[in-house]
């Protein structure tokens, strides 16, 4: 991240969930994949639709809609699962599309405006704006991190 | 000193016991707090269980003098951070005269052992063959009810059955007039109980993968395995069901 800061740019994968935008640093995406058949983990929160078998290696995979609490769609041929490395996970997310890769300067970068009330403010690093759209950059870290864990752990 | 190793569920279990003095805990919360690692308000609040783990903080030692191997308060905070960098645990039991054991439990990163594949509804489950007695098949009417709980008779004993679909909230569980039911024997320690599912597929030998650490918490899986058709099926960790 300070890399990108020196250059003054942030490189990011521009993803869709229903008609908003989001961005995560390209440097945590391992790859992205179509949608496959997912095993589920009984008794596991509604946002973690399951485990897959990505070449031999069992990942599991969150909804993100789901886990930000937003409106669910069916999946159709655009739906994809972002293979995400984070700290020590490593972890699918399914997300509406995945759009493109670009860079943003960070000087189009602005701090989180106190507006976004169903998704909490922690999981965001700043909104980037882009002309007329505007990405909603993700901190993965804390989407992944599971302050909730103590819902695993309750469950279990 | 005795060194014992066995396979617990989805660890290895390793026991290192000694028949020495033991541990005393009076002696580790002195020295702990001489040594500021605990406040004496903190030390109040301290079981016995958590006076002996302050051995594996950084800084501590009860050696009254640095020698060439000990008194740093190093060694044991590697051994524990060591441990755990593999993902595994050390406890320590101990009795004053009696002597201590050092328990190590290390995950089975890969193992592969022999399991029975069932199905519940489409979904396939992995038990492993070490926890399993038998398999048995019954109809719905040799299923009683203990005070509500279901129960069945064994060869004259008393056994309880477990719903395994409804324990797992699969999308049907059995359709009630079915004309048998299968029941899978399982056994951990003391306690056995019938777990009642949809079929029985096979057994089979699998290769235990790790959930990951975000699905740690969940200990009523001790992994997921892949099937032939690469298809992932969660191992049920028969100890914690139970």
């Amino acid at each position: 991240m300070t890399e990108n800061r020196d250059n003054g740019e942030l490189q990011l994968v521009v993803f869709k969930l229903g008609e908003e935008e989001y961005g995560v640093e390209i440097i945590q995406v391992q790859e992205i994949i179509r949608v496959m058949e997912t095993t589920r983990v009984p008794k596991a929160p509604n946002y973690i639709r399951g485990v897959i078998n990505l070449r031999g290696k069992v990942i599991p995979v969150i909804d993100l809609k789901k886990r930000f609490g937003l409106a669910d769609s069916e999946a159709d041929d655009q739906t994809r699962i972002m293979v995400v490395e984070v700290q020590e996970y490593t972890v699918g997310m399914i997300v509406d599309c995945v759009s493109e890769v670009l860079r943003l300067p960070n000087n189009a970068i602005e701090p989180t405006p106190p507006v976004f009330s169903n998704l909490s403010d922690d999981y965001i690093r700043g909104v980037g704006k882009l002309e007329e759209r505007l990405l909603i950059l993700l901190d993965l870290d804390k989407v992944l991190a599971f302050s909730d864990m103590s819902d695993l752990e309750r469950v279990s | 000193m005795k060194l014992i190793a066995y396979p617990e569920g989805n660890q290895v279990v390793i026991r290192v016991d000694d028949d020495g003095k033991g541990i005393n805990p009076e002696v580790i919360l002195k020295k702990a707090i001489e040594k500021g690692l605990v406040t004496e308000k903190e030390a109040e609040k301290l079981e016995p269980q958590d006076i002996i783990m302050l051995i594996f903080k950084p800084g501590f030692s009860t050696a009254e003098k640095v020698t060439d191997v000990s008194g740093r308060g190093v060694g044991m905070d590697v051994v524990r951070t060591r441990i755990e960098s593999l993902g595994g645990n050390i406890s320590v039991q101990s009795k004053v005269g009696e002597g201590s054991s050092f328990i190590i439990r290390l995950p089975l990163t890969l193992a592969i052992i022999q399991a029975l594949l069932i199905g519940l509804d489409k979904e396939i489950y992995a038990i492993p063959l070490s926890s399993i007695e038998e398999t048995i098949s019954l109809s719905p009417e040799d299923i009683k009810t203990i005070q509500d709980k279901e129960v069945i008779l064994l060869r004259g004993n008393v056994l309880p059955v477990i719903r395994l679909g409804e324990m797992l909230e699969a999308q049907s569980s059995q359709v009630e007039d079915e004309q048998s039911l299968y029941v899978v024997v399982v056994k951990t320690g003391q306690r056995r109980a019938g777990l009642m599912v949809d079929t029985l597929i096979g057994q089979q030998e699998i290769v235990i993968k790790s959930l990951g650490k975000l699905l740690n918490g969940y200990k009523q899986f001790a992994g997921a395995t892949i099937l032939g058709d690469g298809r992932v099926a969660l191992i049920l960790d028969v100890a914690s069901l139970l």
